[in-house]
């Protein structure tokens, strides 16, 4: 198991797919921080015009800092828009395709023949995991950081942030934000690692590997859209989030306690592991 | 190493693809399939490898039944169809990172192997850039560098001249010598004959032994 896992992490880690996904997500957060930028400049002359003009405000930019404009939370400019619009494809394009283009060229049976059908499955799915994760959180980490080297720090100052008691680890945000960054960069990582394992859900049934590749998005995109319109009748009273397509949001305008994440996280994990096994023991390598 | 297919019958949406197959093969033996296409002798190479279990009937490897006791012959090399390889890595390295998987052999056996079949081991050249005939040879390679006791060979002379071909039947040789059980699909009738201790006739799902002149 430990030769096909290493084997597969290799291929996963070097492929250039992975590489270019990340590049497009960290385009997009480059974006992000310009407009942050933007942002803190025209924040920083009001203020001074203010300061001049004798107003009685205050001088600090804890309503206006960087985890007040951390796109994280829930896409606050252009950037984080389009990178929170597609991020299920980075997951998918960064290995996602694998299993699927394995199958179909018959790579897979030189690999299964020499391990076990299952332990390359097993193997498979925590390379497709790890790759997806990456392509989708180092981008969010990356803008963090990035962000930070131009937007001022300051603690923020409750009632005026947007995670409330509803939220992940609400408490964290206004008490230790930086932590609360990087532990929701790690939710990012599990959210990228569970959309690419979608991919196995299809298994050999599509012949291209772009409808692979568009196959997490598609069913998040259906789901966005039926819990959105079934919200007016069955779902009005269900205050969670329930759109996998916005459960990378720290902050998504629904509630999203941390064991709500994470069962969603871990449903959504049985489901793709679970088709994929099922193919792996009823259906023939050939 | 003892294959037994026992009364094997494999159906595939209704179509029968073989038909109440029984044969018996052991190593240190060349068994030739012929037939027309789509006579179902790859079907039976795959039937023999476990990567297709029987819809009736058994497999036998040492009297262990395959897809029950085992998923696959412990000791496998096979080329099935076409050569299939990851396309951006060197045909060295593609062989590196087959070998690794069960740590039987090292570089320097897989370059011996690459040379043994007409290929460099130090071309920087990706999969995806080789020609046919280098594909097929390094299909070949794969199949034999772990010195399997079973060898599957689906159409291994596709895409090769003269000398390539000459080149193919010398290693099978060498491998049945050896001791490996080698099964061998190959539509050139002369290269068939001269390589195969048995012949099967596979046609219409049936398998039937040919008595070699």
């Amino acid at each position: 198991m430990k030769s096909t896992l290493r084997s597969e992490l290799y291929k996963a880690l070097t492929n250039k797919m992975l590489y270019i996904a990340i590049a497009i997500g960290l385009a997009f957060w480059a974006m992000d921080v310009m407009e942050n930028q933007e942002k803190i400049k025209f924040f920083d002359e009001t203020l001074q015009w203010a300061v001049n003009s004798g107003l009685p405000i205050g001088t600090g930019h804890e309503g206006y800092s960087l985890f007040f404009l951390w796109s994280g939370l829930a896409p606050q400019t252009k950037g984080a828009n389009l990178f929170y619009t597609v991020w299920p494809v980075f997951a998918a394009m960064a290995y996602g395709w694998s299993y699927s283009d394995e199958r179909r060229s018959g790579v897979y049976n030189q690999i299964a023949a020499r391990t076990s059908a299952m332990r390359y499955y097993i193997s498979k799915y925590i390379a497709v995991f790890v790759s997806g994760g990456l392509a989708v959180a180092v981008p969010v980490l990356l803008g963090l950081l990035a962000n930070a080297m131009f937007v001022p720090y300051a603690q923020v100052v409750q009632g005026l942030g947007a995670v409330t008691n509803i939220n992940f680890l609400s408490e964290l945000y206004y008490t230790a934000p930086w932590a609360y960054g990087l532990i929701w960069c790690g939710v990012t990582f599990l959210c990228g690692g569970t959309a690419a394992c979608l991919c196995f859900v299809v298994g050999t049934s599509l012949r291209y590997s772009v409808m692979v590749i568009l196959t997490p998005y598609a069913m998040f995109v259906a789901i966005d859209a039926l819990t959105n319109s079934l919200r007016a009748s069955i779902l009005k009273n269900v205050r969670l989030i329930l759109s996998p397509l916005r459960l990378v949001w720290s902050s998504p305008g629904w509630a999203n306690p941390e064991w709500w994440v994470f069962l969603m996280l871990a449903l959504l994990t049985i489901f793709s592991f679970g088709i994929g096994y099922w193919q792996v023991v009823k259906h023939e390598l050939a | 190493m003892k294959i037994v297919v026992k009364d094997a019958t494999k159906v595939i949406k209704g179509a029968t693809i073989l038909k109440n197959v029984n044969i018996e093969l052991e190593s240190g033996r060349v068994y030739g399939l012929q037939g027309p296409n789509g006579g179902g002798k790859t079907m039976l190479m795959r039937l023999v490898c476990g990567l297709i279990r029987p819809t009736e009937g058994e497999v036998f490897i040492d009297d262990k039944r395959l897809g029950k006791d085992m998923d696959f012959p412990p000791s496998l090399g096979l080329l099935l169809e076409n050569p299939a390889f990851l396309p951006g890595y060197t045909g060295m390295k593609n062989l590196q990172m087959l070998a690794q998987l069960q740590n039987r052999i090292g570089v320097e056996q897989i370059r011996q192997t690459l040379l043994e079949v007409g290929l460099d081991p130090d071309d920087t050249r990706k999969y995806r850039k080789f020609s046919l005939g280098m594909k097929q040879r390094l299909g070949i390679a794969a199949a034999i560098m772990e010195m399997p006791d079973l060898i599957l060979l689906d159409e291994p002379t596709n895409a090769l001249d003269e000398a390539g071909v000459e080149q193919i039947c010398q290693l099978i040789r060498r491998e049945r010598n050896r001791g490996a059980l080698v099964i061998l699909a190959c539509h050139d009738a002369a290269v068939l004959e001269r390589l195969s201790d048995d012949i099967f006739t596979v046609c219409d799902g049936r398998v039937e032994r040919k008595a070699i002149t």
